[in-house]
């Protein structure tokens, strides 16, 4: 208690309250804050331990990603592994995990493997739907693609091994040529389409899916007679292939 | 921070000589409450973490279950690495506390918290020594939490305890089901089903393998009833069965459709529901006293009323590998106290955790028992500071009085 003076003429008491002077109130502050702190703690120190991360697989996808990321772990040369595991990645919602793989398997494939982290980019690009991009990055992974197979022939023919181009598995090349062909497909380039789908029906002439993809380019394109060269070349391979008939019931009806 | 009186702001009740001044601590209060604003949103954005940690990856959309099927969780592995994914789970059983064991045809015996996570693993050697496996097959818990095994190719029930420890086992020719309840193990064998006391002591047995009427062949599931009946599913002569306990055939629910190799031309429709079943296996009781068995070739939980005679009332599943579907499942277990059901899927190498309309019995304990099972633990945390913060506001208003009045009676 203080003495002061309030009025001029007479002495009053002060009497001065401030619960930050009562210890009940203080402490039940400190409680609070020692709740969350503590709080805090425990889920952080769970978070860090892995006990509140659940550590197995709890849907099929989750067991999905388990088996493709042990398949990298265990041929990380092997630049098909990779891509099987973005694209999962990428499917299951984790974006941000796949497109982390394109550094990562840049940095982990070798000699002709090291097309498919264009592949993975190519993957990304045409799951978000950029079709402009596609072309563009297809274009830059084609390249890539062919260097990458004149360094590696050059490579065994130093080791004393002649590998000719056509001894190289063609599946990546032709990922690249596929997507070339969607993508212009999509952008309604057709005859871009086209040129596209006839480099990767080069490599895989037997191919029946592509076939009816240039089929159905040409169709687009106006060329008929095109089409249906290319359906009853489908129908050589797969005589009974659906989307070859329809395509060409389609060319007889005009429809 | 120091107390200071501001005129403009205290309040002064004059006593006679004594003036009541209420010290503003305004600044300090804010500092304070800024500083637990921060600790609590930092609270907040971590546990927002934790759920989205513990959401599964692409879970199934419910419009893409199977009618009346509701899908819980799936477990696939025993561990993080994929060698550690289960494979060809055969039955699964749950434990009083919710423990989920699982037995595989890899020779594991693995057990689960009711959230999937991994508690015991014993993947023995592959032997007939006592303790080892050579092919595992059915299971279940006993009240006590000791687990029993039918060990198809070593002839033996195994026993282990909570923790996976091996501590005795007992001779029985090709066993493949066993059910354990109020100290008594029933096993259903290649040959015909036994009775026995948990030491491995035999009571009685019945049955011979055969398609006769009071023959059994190779039964894949067995489940003592509350009314002490025996309940076997007669897997390979497609029916089953309810008998006392001392062996004596109650009644028969044969299915009309012999095989899954036959066509199924003979409809055998009751109440509009498909009575056929393929080849029953796993068998369990719901919360509601139904008798539930899987049919692997069905794809399918059958949901029969033993006071029918077993007539078929529900039929759930689909033939598929997406998260809700089954592959041949053959094992069912039930958890009375979260009300969902750990299915052995068999083809699909994981265990589904389900749950199915009416199986809680009483519908309040039911709806609590599923609601349960939600990560409501994290709301604590802030209930638990809304609730201090009432209190502290609460305590404050009581001794403002408190003081206010003490002065002014002063």
């Amino acid at each position: 208690m203080a003495k002061r003076p309030v009025d001029s003429d007479r002495e009053y008491e002060v009497v001065q309250i401030s619960e930050d002077k009562d210890p009940v109130i203080w402490w039940l502050q400190v409680a609070i804050a020692f709740v969350v702190v503590f709080a805090l703690v425990a889920v952080l120190y769970g978070l860090i331990a892995g006990l509140i991360n659940a550590p197995t697989p709890r849907t099929a996808t989750e067991a999905r990603l388990v088996l493709l990321e042990q398949v990298v772990r265990d041929t990380p040369g092997s630049g098909a592994a990779w891509r099987d595991y973005a694209s999962a990645l990428y499917v299951s919602g984790k974006k941000s995990e796949a497109k982390a793989l394109i550094g990562r398997s840049r940095s982990a494939v070798k000699d002709i493997d090291r097309t498919y982290p264009y592949l993975i980019e190519l993957d990304i690009l045409w799951m978000e739907k950029d079709y402009a991009k596609v072309i563009k990055k297809a274009e830059e992974s084609y390249k890539a693609d062919q260097k990458y197979k004149a360094e590696f022939i050059q490579k065994k023919a130093r080791d004393g091994r002649k590998i000719q181009i056509k001894d190289i598995p063609t599946d990546a090349t032709i990922a690249i040529l596929l997507y070339q062909g969607r993508a212009n497909g999509a952008l309604q380039k057709w005859d871009e389409a086209v040129a596209a789908l006839s480099k990767a029906i080069e490599l895989d002439p037997r191919a029946s899916d592509l076939l009816v993809l240039r089929a159905e380019a040409q169709v687009k394109a106006g060329n008929e007679a095109a089409a249906r060269k290319d359906y009853k070349a489908a129908l050589t391979f797969i005589p009974d292939m659906p989307a070859a008939l329809e395509g060409l019931k389609k060319l007889d009806t005009g429809k | 921070m120091t107390d200071q009186i501001t005129p403009g702001s205290s309040e002064g009740i004059v006593h006679e000589e004594t003036v009541v001044e209420y010290v503003d601590n305004s600044r300090r209060r804010a500092l304070f409450a800024a500083i637990l604003l921060i600790l609590f949103i930092l609270l907040f954005g971590l546990s927002y973490i934790v759920l989205r940690l513990n959401r599964p990856t692409a879970p199934p959309k419910p419009e893409d279950l199977p009618a009346g099927v509701s899908w819980v969780q799936s477990i696939y592995a025993f561990g993080t690495g994929s060698t550690q994914l289960l494979n060809g789970p055969v039955d699964t059983d749950i434990a009083p506390d919710g423990t989920i064991w699982v037995t595989t045809n890899k020779r594991v015996l693995a057990a689960f918290g009711p959230n999937g996570q991994v508690r015991t693993v014993v993947a023995p050697q592959l032997s007939g020594k006592p303790g080892d496996f050579i092919s595992v097959e059915g299971l279940s818990v006993a009240e006590n939490g000791d687990v029993y095994v039918c060990d198809f190719g070593k002839n033996k029930v195994m026993v282990f305890d909570e923790n996976g420890t091996f501590l005795r086992e007992w001779g029985v020719e090709l066993p493949t089901e066993i059910d354990v309840r109020d100290g008594k193990v029933a096993v259903a064998a290649a040959y015909g089903i036994g009775i026995f006391t948990t030491e491995g002591d035999l009571i009685t047995k019945w049955g011979k393998r055969g398609s006769g009427d009071a023959d059994l062949d190779l039964p894949h599931g067995i489940v003592l009833g509350d009314d002490g009946n025996v309940y076997v599913s007669d897997s390979q002569n497609h029916r089953i069965k309810a008998y006392s306990q001392q062996g004596r055939l109650l009644w028969t629910r044969a299915s009309k459709a012999k095989t899954g190799l036959k066509s199924k031309a003979e409809s055998d429709t009751v109440g509009g529901v498909n009575q056929n079943m393929q080849i029953p296996a796993g068998m369990t009781f719901d919360g509601a006293g139904r008798l539930l068995a899987v049919d692997p070739f069905e794809f399918q939980v059958l949901v029969m009323d033993t006071t029918k005679k077993g007539q078929v009332i529900k039929r759930y599943g689909r033939f598929g590998a997406e998260d809700g579907r089954f592959a041949y499942p053959t094992g069912i277990s039930y958890d009375q106290s979260r009300d969902w059901f750990a299915v052995a899927d068999t083809a699909n190498n994981r265990v589904q955790i389900i749950r199915l309309p009416g199986s809680g019995g009483n519908a309040l304990r039911s709806t609590l028992a599923r609601v349960g099972d939600q990560p409501w633990w994290l709301c604590s945390i802030p209930l638990l500071l809304l609730l201090a913060a009432i209190v502290v506001w609460l305590t404050r208003r009581r001794r403002e009085r408190e003081a206010k009045n003490s002065v002014q009676s002063a």
